[in-house]
């Protein structure tokens, strides 16, 4: 083996012995990429960062919006009879 | 050797089949998209001629992507689909082009996974297990410089002053015509495989350290360590990969091994420095072709970058420098500067200036220069 194969070969065992012994003692974090999509949120998909177009607990995107609108409208409809119902006991 | 792959291949899917069977599924099930775009402005100078560009950054180039899981007892099942969409990328950009360049649409990922407490196992088209190991950064101001400068600059050519390009043989084929010579033929941060279609495993994390495998069609194979540790404020992040091409390209142009790593250290007060080193060394007709036209047998890449990061900015300065890339005695070298602000989340506003050298066995072609300035918004 040439004396350049030696040396790179340490060069990069050095590499993860350092890691190894700085690293013992470390708590880890999970490191991503900059060049990857960036973590965090997006601009239009909020704070999660991504749209969630299925959920198994919600159903699909837009069934989910739906049925937000339609809980809603349920919730003004009861509002509205209450405060109807309200305004003809004090009459 | 082809009984042995086939069986032990079989058997993988058998187990693996019988395991899942055995499972009773969980509904906890989701489909989610997400992107980004990013799109620069780049004015480029050969020592002959300047041009002006507005391109895709392929340090991070416009994708979009379709990841779900579903959770089963103790097996996460999940894809990832991806695809990169860009229209005139920076990696193709050469001066005298004054068009909008092409357009592509690459699938990056096809990926389907089985992780649990045992690691994971990765499938399709994907990263390999190196691919990233000599490209660690923690600086902030890897969307627009890090240890591959191709991204954004490998399709430049070589250009001497009367204007004439710099022409070198074709190793594959040395009686015919020459070619010119880019920044992509003397530059390599020797990164892995890139994305390939493969088969992956991943161990579990442990202390901040995990392995990785693949292989990938052409019996090439990878191998890899990674660590991402926080200690005292400070982070360490790091990597060392391995690769052997195998008989991934049937004409021989792919027949090397090749070691890279990384590391890259942030401190509390946001000082940071960044390192990468790779080696390749070439085999068989590869190698023989490389010494019949002056290249050498094998070939080395550094990378140093100093930085700070603090708050939503970040900036840094960096130099590079391969060794015998394409031509021996090749010092194909760059230095650089940059800064990236992220005033919202999910915006980042870059600017770059960086400058590139090639010095070589007899007269030297003039260097390139490029400034840079860009958005990348993830949607």
């Amino acid at each position: 083996m040439k004396t350049g194969d030696i040396t790179r070969i340490v060069i990069h065992l050095s590499v993860m012995t350092l890691l190894s012994l700085v690293g013992c003692g470390g708590k880890s974090f999970d490191y991503h990429s900059g060049n990857e999509i960036p973590e965090g949120p997006g601009v239009f998909s909020g704070q999660d960062g991504e749209f969630t177009i299925y959920d198994s607990k919600t159903g699909w995107l837009g069934e989910k919006s739906e049925k937000a609108e339609g809980a809603g409208s349920q919730a003004a409809e009861k509002t509205g009879t209450a405060e109807a119902a309200g305004a003809a006991g004090k009459s | 050797m082809r009984k042995w792959y086939f069986r032990s291949g079989l058997a993988v899917v058998f187990i693996f089949a019988a395991f899942l069977a055995l499972l009773t599924p969980v509904q906890a099930f989701d489909v989610k998209f997400s992107g980004q775009v990013n799109q620069m402005l780049m004015f480029a100078d050969n020592g002959f001629n300047t041009e002006f560009f507005v391109a895709d950054n392929d340090n991070s180039g416009t994708r979009f992507r379709f990841t779900g899981n579903e959770k089963f007892d103790t097996v996460t099942v999940g894809y990832r689909i991806e695809f990169g969409a860009q229209r005139n990328a920076s990696n193709l950009l050469d001066i005298g082009g004054n068009d909008d360049g092409i357009f592509q649409f690459n699938d990056r990922w096809l990926d389907a996974y089985f992780q649990g407490g045992w690691g994971k196992f990765s499938i399709g088209k994907g990263d390999g297990a190196a691919n990233g190991t000599s490209e660690v950064d923690l600086s902030g101001t890897a969307v627009i410089t890090y240890a591959c400068v191709n991204d954004t600059a490998g399709s430049f050519t070589w250009t001497f002053k009367d204007g004439s390009k710099l022409l070198r043989p074709d190793p594959m084929n040395p009686t015919g015509p020459s070619l010119e010579t880019d920044v992509a033929d003397t530059r390599s941060d020797f990164d892995g495989l890139s994305r390939n279609e493969r088969i992956r495993y991943d161990t579990p994390k442990f202390a901040g350290f995990d392995f990785a495998t693949s292989i990938t069609n052409g019996k090439a194979w990878e191998i890899a360590g990674r660590y991402a540790g926080a200690i005292g404020g400070h982070k360490l992040a790091g990597a060392v990969g391995y690769v052997d091409t195998n008989d991934r390209d049937a004409l021989g142009q792919t027949d090397y091994r090749q070691l890279g790593s990384s590391i890259s250290w942030l401190t509390p007060l946001g000082l940071n420095v960044t390192a990468s080193f790779g080696y390749r060394k070439y085999f068989g007709q590869l190698k023989q072709a490389r010494l019949a036209v002056g290249g050498s047998s094998d070939s080395q890449n550094y990378y140093l970058k100093v930085g700070w990061k603090g708050g939503i900015h970040a900036a840094s300065v960096e130099a590079g420098r391969t060794d015998d890339l394409d031509l021996k005695g090749d010092k194909s070298t760059n230095l650089g500067v940059a800064y990236v602000v992220t005033p919202w989340g999910g915006v980042d506003f870059y600017g770059a200036i960086r400058s590139y050298t090639l010095d070589q066995i007899g007269p030297d072609p003039e260097n390139i220069s490029q400034i840079m300035a860009g958005t990348r918004i993830k949607f």
